[in-house]
């Protein structure tokens, strides 16, 4: 019974040992989560080789808490200085930095915080059970339901482009060119190197995201003297004390939000190489895309919060459904993790939960406890991060900058990868000031190579191309990425009479992958196709909007045309 | 927000395109794909070149109204961005001498210059620059040395390497100490 299996988990991981190691490897994830350059999956990593000598249980616990914690420690600087501590909370920052700069760290804190623990605590719940229909149909994605799913994230691009979809795009576009110089994954072909034999691996996806972010970030705060003379945090903040109530009550207003940020969470963290930096931003996405006000976004408000920290942390939870369900790592910490349990002969496969019952509930009820773990840490180890914010800035990004640097570096001991840091924080800075938004660039660089890889494998499998139209998942994606790039045409012509047709016309769509699909999702399609014909009908007979003020997009004015 | 530089930069990114494109005519097709290496890079490229083009021509038929500015001389410019220059010009130094130099002398050098180029200029702070400095420094060689075990960057001169050694043998030896104490 699976009550008895928990019991007995419970019994196991409850030892004063093995809470200790999760209690310090949460710690660890925390303070490497926060630390820009100092990833989760470097502190899981720098884990390993202390839990040869415990026993599996213990070492996975030890290796759960620093990814939890880590998945958490991210949004401390990305909310007190704008920088994500991890790529899984680049989201995060989008919100939590503006709400802590207008005075309510302690919100932001408390969100980030709470989300991330709700988050990861329905991650568990998924976990333990819906494991075996989550994973089964994870295996049904062929590289054609993968290139669409990620059609469908690059097309996240437009929603994330701010007031310029036209440099969204650009940015998005130069972010997919740049993950391409090297050798080629398929062939080994060199490309774009221009002799230089250190392009001949790419730019390493770490420094880029560190350059862009963190470093221009750092620019713009030291950039005028007496920027430069101040400490991170306004002096009228008096102090930051972190909001658990009202975080709380936030977050319980919003249960749709946290819902829907979580099961993305879930899904993406099955899907396997899929990890945490994709699920924040399609998480925020689609918040924004279903909230009342989404041109609140990006300005600070609790929505944009709760996405992005509830979706990275309830990735670990589909993550790990994968490794355990499949053998196949969700990300690159459960890849770690994969290697702990081989080191001690213990190998996962779709058998391996009932047949170690005691090491798969094990994990699941260390997933469980760590969060409790973190969420106590939390509220203890951001006061004593606050008091660091207080120095002056000049002493503490001169220390960020290094401490960006010598983490970049110990990565691959390089030199080339600092300086790809360097020219990649210049290219940011240029980026900031001329109006260019960094997050597409971000996507199109992780992003670019896995559809790149997908599309090679899905031309090799079969060279027609209206595969990627006739198979119902990779359909359905397809369709979203359309939505996704109509839908800001939509927003911004609202008023227009044919504007009241669109959601009943993408219900109609989307009705068209269920229609291909076998056996009982048929009934969805009729849903969806019931659902558009009615709203069809019912948009017909209603009165038509009053127009609105014309307003265009990127087009010349009417003057102008004459 | 409409700029007019937008039209400068669409021509930059015009330009880019134009060259890796033609960096990218020789590579060869690969025989067992139907897909070659260049196929997605141009298309990549394609699409950039056409959104670039929009981009001038967005910066030269609707310039962005700006709101009053003083037209900045080149010292004027350099002025407003000395913070920006001093940190961007020290962390390609920091870059460059890692190599030479080494972790210890090169961090070192790093802190207490950008603190002093962007900080206040007092002899009163001077303490507290070194401090930082000297503590930043060892701090992080106590952790990604000591404690992580991470090879950091080594000078091409004994003199150098002698300092680094000395250091290694006083906070390493020390740290190894105080872990077989604890243990």
């Amino acid at each position: 019974m699976v009550i008895d299996y928990v019991a007995d988990a419970f019994v196991e991981v409850f030892r004063p040992g093995i809470l200790f190691s999760m209690t310090l490897g949460t710690v660890a994830g925390i303070v490497a989560g926060a630390i820009p350059g100092f990833t989760i999956a470097m502190a899981v990593i720098l884990t390993l080789p202390f839990t040869f000598g415990m026993s599996p249980i213990h070492g996975l616990s030890t290796m759960l808490g620093v990814f939890v914690g880590g998945l958490s420690g991210g949004l401390i600087s990305g909310t007190l200085l704008g920088i994500p501590g991890t790529p899984s909370s680049v989201a995060t920052t989008f919100d939590a930095f503006p709400m802590a700069r207008g005075g309510r760290p302690g919100l932001a804190l408390g969100l980030g915080v709470w989300s991330s623990f709700f988050g990861g605590l329905l991650s568990w719940a998924a976990l333990v059970f819906f494991a075996p229909p989550l994973a089964a149909f994870g295996l049904k994605f062929g590289p054609w339901e993968f290139f669409s799913l990620i059609l469908f994230a690059l097309t996240i691009i437009a929603s994330l482009s701010g007031e310029s979809l036209l440099k969204g795009c650009i940015s998005g576009l130069l972010g997919l060119f740049l993950a391409m110089v090297g050798d080629d994954e398929i062939t080994g072909i060199e490309r774009y190197t221009f002799g230089y034999d250190e392009l001949r691996q790419g730019f390493a996806f770490l420094p880029v995201l560190v350059g862009l972010f963190a470093f221009s970030q750092l620019m713009s705060d030291i950039e005028t003297e007496e920027e430069a003379r101040g400490s991170l945090l306004e002096a009228k903040a008096k102090g930051v004390r972190i909001d658990h109530w009202g975080a709380i009550k936030e977050i319980f207003r919003r249960p749709g939000n946290l819902l829907r940020s979580s099961f993305i969470g879930i899904f993406v963290g099955i899907l396997p190489a899929a990890g945490g930096s994709i699920s924040n931003i399609v998480a925020y996405d689609q918040a924004k895309k279903a909230s009342r006000h989404p041109e609140k976004f990006g300005t600070g408000i609790p929505d944009g919060i709760i996405a992005s920290e509830a979706a990275n942390n309830a990735t670990a939870g589909g993550a790990l459904i994968t490794m355990m369900a499949l053998g196949i790592p969700g990300d690159i910490v459960t890849a770690i993790m994969l290697g702990a349990l081989l080191i001690h002969n213990i190998i996962p496969s779709p058998a391996f939960i009932t047949e170690r019952p005691d090491l798969s509930y094990g994990i699941f009820v260390a997933f469980f406890l760590a969060h409790f773990i973190m969420i106590a840490l939390q509220a203890v180890g951001l006061r004593l991060f606050l008091k660091v914010v207080h120095v002056p800035r000049y002493g503490l990004v001169s220390t960020i900058l290094l401490f960006c640097a010598v983490g970049i570096f110990a990565l691959s001991n390089v030199t080339f990868d600092v300086w790809t840091l360097f020219w990649f924080g210049l290219l940011g800075y240029a980026m900031r000031k001329f109006g260019f938004p960094l997050a597409p660039m971000i996507i199109g660089v992780v992003l670019g190579p896995i559809a790149e890889v997908n599309l090679n494998r899905s031309f090799m499998s079969n060279a027609d191309p209206m595969l990627f139209l006739t198979r119902p998942i990779s359909l359905f994606f397809v369709l979203l990425a359309v939505i996704s790039l109509a839908f800001p045409f939509w927003q911004e012509q609202r008023d227009r009479p044919w504007a009241r047709f669109f959601f009943p016309a993408c219900l109609l769509l989307m009705s068209l992958p269920f229609w291909l699909s076998p056996g009982w999702l048929k009934l969805i399609g009729v849903l969806f196709l019931l659902g558009g014909a009615y709203f069809i009908r019912r948009q017909w007979q209603g009165p038509p909007p009053a127009p609105g003020p014309e307003r265009a997009f990127d087009r010349p004015a009417k003057e102008a045309l004459d | 927000m409409r700029r007019r530089s937008d039209a400068w930069i669409g021509l930059v990114l015009l330009a880019f395109c134009g060259v890796t494109f033609a960096a990218g005519w020789g590579l060869p097709p690969a025989p067992y794909e139907t897909m070659g290496p260049a196929f997605m890079p141009n298309l990549t490229l394609g699409l950039l070149a056409v959104l670039s083009f929009m981009l001038v021509v967005q910066g030269v038929r609707r310039p962005g109204a700006h709101p009053a500015r003083q037209a900045l001389s080149l010292a004027g410019r350099i002025s407003k961005y000395r913070n920006i220059l001093y940190s961007f010009g020290l962390f390609f130094l920091l870059a460059w001498l890692f190599p030479v130099l080494g972790f210890v002398l090169t961090s070192f050098l790093f802190l207490l210059l950008l603190q002093v180029a962007i900080g206040p200029k007092e002899w009163a702070k001077a303490p507290f620059y070194l401090g930082v400095s000297v503590g930043v420094t060892l701090v992080l060689f106590l952790i990604f040395r000591c404690m992580l075990l991470v090879i950091l960057p080594e000078s091409e001169f004994d003199a150098m390497r002698l300092l680094e050694d000395g250091v290694h043998v006083i906070l390493c030896d020390s740290w190894e100490a105080v872990s077989q104490f604890w243990n």
